[in-house]
């Protein structure tokens, strides 16, 4: 197997942090992440309900709105700065080198354009082809990810394309510059079962075929574990546990990680008792003192409620930030 | 389905217009004073007013006198002015014509103003110069036009002298082109302004509104540029309700236009209306409400249509 250390990263994330000025006061959605991901590999990003998850990519692309600011950190892609080059620099990567695949399709296509304009845009903006060119391309990227005649209805409006035919269109938006990273916000959320696996399969396929970067924000440990080589776990604003796949299902350090993992356990296996975890995720408000996880935690000691644990190596590519780092098999009733 | 659409509102507005001439014929009915009276003078004898009233019908059962009128007016008499003995079309007609053009400009000007300001302010909401037209706003939306009339022919026809304060007395006819331009600046602008700033403020919210959903966001990480976002993006989904808030503008602009014809001596409509209703002369009365009702109905009308065929050609599900 290949030392990943050596390769040179993609993506290289250092303390990032977002954060919302909002009515009760600064909200740290994002606080000091740091990830990277290599070439040809596939990162995915988990955790409840509000964590950060989507905060953190949106401001790797500076997509943040007041009343959000990224404060700090870099992110470091190609050897250039994404949080501090320039506006037109920045607007050069977007949807060339770099792609996004939002959460809800229903909403994500502009339903005054038709589909071939908004899948041939990024071709006539970053490759510089003619409108019929791209439309001609357009087409062929409709196909490529599934859409039934798309000759035909390259001119039609968003309107007439079910959910799921709306996230392929997406996707052959996204894709229509062979991205080298692309980053998928929860792509099949919104999307019934039937369409879920079928739209993770062609990002599979797709990813493969270009080899390219994908960074998938999920909830569902299942697609993790069909999809990832890495996987990063996030909470309220933080990562708290980051290893390769196989290690994060055989081994989990985190109590937040090993919780969710059995909760999916118990939900696939009728015969272990379900364990959510218990309480209600924790809101990165104002100043923050100790591990933010510690008042769900059955672990949790004196230390965890004061001190915030940073991450520490607990194998070659496997950090963890917990105090305590219990062993995977107590977790387990 | 269209022509279902198109005849569904012109039932409306067979409707609207009936309750008009309704509403303009009771003006007849209700004006103070006996129309003979007024047709005569007060020193006519009472033989010769029975005579009028004979000959005039208006001794008939009034929903017979309702429909001699309408049938009348329906052919394009309104009667006689009484002040200037004139037919009542002949009167209002030219009239209504400089009233279209007034409007006409002070519309062109307040939409220019409103859709420019309003997206430019949008485009960098809680920015300077948002802040600034936000002000202006303010200040120019409360203003009633008679007092920005004099207000403005205070200093750009007094102090600066750059436009005529008063003087159009007629449009057609009168002084060549740039002549009327140089007449028309001043109550343009006077009768434009309170629509552009209900404009600006609607178009600003408008786009703020389509700026804030998903797939601008979209749009953006596509690396889509803040004029193609703004035109080519958002744009297309403010049109129909950028249309929907001028069209509710133009009423008000039509009311705006008569206050400043008023100031500004322009021999329009609205300062014939306000003549006659001064001199009592109630078929002139009639007539200018009939023609300001109809132009009314008509526009919301059209502006009905187009919003109706927008509607449809965006497919909005
Ligand atoms: N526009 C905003 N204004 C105020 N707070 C925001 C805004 N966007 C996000 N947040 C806050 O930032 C935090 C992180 O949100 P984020 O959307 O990244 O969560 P997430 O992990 O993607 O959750 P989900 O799985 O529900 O998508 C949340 O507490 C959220 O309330
Ligand atoms: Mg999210």
């Amino acid at each position: 197997m290949k030392d990943l250390a050596q390769v040179e990263p993609i993506l290289n994330v250092r303390d990032l942090r977002t954060h919302f000025e909002i009515k009760r006061g600064k909200l740290h959605a994002v606080d000091g992440v740091s990830f990277s991901v290599n070439p040809g590999r596939v990162l995915c990003i988990v955790g409840e309900s509000g964590s950060g998850k989507s905060v953190t990519v949106m401001s790797l692309l500076r997509l943040i709105r007041r009343p959000g600011k990224v404060t700090g950190g870099t992110a470091v892609f190609h050897g250039d700065d994404l949080l501090t080059m320039s506006r037109q620099q920045l607007a050069d990567i977007r949807g060339d080198r770099i792609s996004m695949i939002f959460q809800n399709p229903l909403t994500s296509l502009n339903p005054a354009l038709t589909i071939g304009d908004q899948v041939s845009e990024g071709l006539i903006l970053h490759r510089g082809m003619g409108r019929r060119e791209a439309q001609a391309e357009a087409v062929k990227l409709l196909r490529q990810v599934g859409i039934p005649s798309p000759k035909e209805r390259v001119t039609d409006y968003p309107a007439s394309f079910s959910g799921g035919m709306r996230q392929r269109i997406m996707i052959a938006a996204a894709l229509s510059c062979k991205p080298e990273l692309l980053i998928a916000d929860e792509p099949t959320t919104a999307l019934d079962v039937s369409m879920q696996a079928q739209i993770l399969d062609l990002l599979k396929e797709l990813q493969a075929e270009i080899n390219n970067v994908l960074v998938m924000i999920t909830h569902d440990l299942g697609v993790v574990a069909s999809i990832a080589d890495e996987v990063m776990v996030m909470y309220s604003g933080k990562v708290v546990e980051q290893a390769p796949v196989r290690e994060i299902f055989a081994a989990p350090r985190h109590p937040y990680t090993q919780g969710l993992i059995a909760t999916v356990r118990a939900l696939d296996d009728a015969s272990r008792p379900l364990h959510p975890i218990p309480g209600t995720p924790a809101i990165p408000l104002g100043q923050r003192m100790g591990c933010a996880f510690a008042p769900r935690c059955g672990f949790a000691t004196d230390q965890c409620r004061l001190e915030t644990p940073h991450l520490e190596l607990v194998g070659s590519a496997h950090t963890v930030a917990c105090h305590v780092k219990p062993d995977p098999d107590r977790t387990h009733v | 389905m269209i022509v279902h659409a198109i005849l569904g509102r012109t039932a409306r507005v067979a409707f609207v217009l009936f309750g008009v001439s309704v509403i303009v014929f009771g003006l007849l009915q209700f004006a103070p004073g006996d129309v003979a009276t007024a047709l005569l003078g007060p020193q006519a004898s009472d033989s010769a007013k029975e005579l009028l009233r004979e000959q005039l019908g208006l001794n008939k059962p009034i929903v017979t006198q309702y429909f001699l009128w309408l049938g009348n007016t329906l052919q394009g008499d309104f009667g006689v002015s009484i002040i200037s003995r004139n037919t009542v079309l002949g009167e209002v007609v030219p009239r209504f014509l400089n009233s279209v053009l007034l409007a006409s400009a002070a519309l062109v000007i307040a939409i220019i103003l409103g859709v420019t300001v309003g997206i430019a302010s949008a485009a960098r909401a809680g920015g300077f110069f948002d802040r600034t037209s936000s002000a202006s706003v303010q200040v120019f939306g409360a203003m009633p036009p008679f007092w920005l009339g004099l207000v403005l022919v205070y200093f750009f026809a007094l102090q600066f002298r750059w436009f005529p304060a008063t003087g159009m007395t007629k449009t057609f006819g009168g002084g060549d082109a740039w002549d009327i331009a140089n007449h028309l600046v001043l109550p343009a602008v006077t009768a434009a302004a309170a629509s552009a700033a209900v404009i600006v403020r609607m178009v600003r919210a408008v786009f703020l509104e389509v700026l804030g959903s998903d797939y601008i966001l979209v749009a953006r990480a596509r690396g889509v540029r803040s004029w193609r976002l703004l035109m080519h993006h958002a744009l297309p989904n403010c049109m129909p309700h950028v249309l929907n808030i001028i069209g509710l503008q133009l009423g008000y602009l039509i009311g705006g236009t008569l206050f400043t014809e008023v100031v500004f001596a322009w021999p329009g409509i609205g300062q014939l209306l306000y003549k006659a209703i001064l001199g009592r002369d109630v078929a002139v009365v009639q007539a200018c409400v009939l023609f300001i009702a109809l132009s009314f109905v008509l526009i919301n009308l059209a502006v009905d249509l187009i919003n109706d065929f927008l509607a449809r050609k965006m497919r909005q599900s």
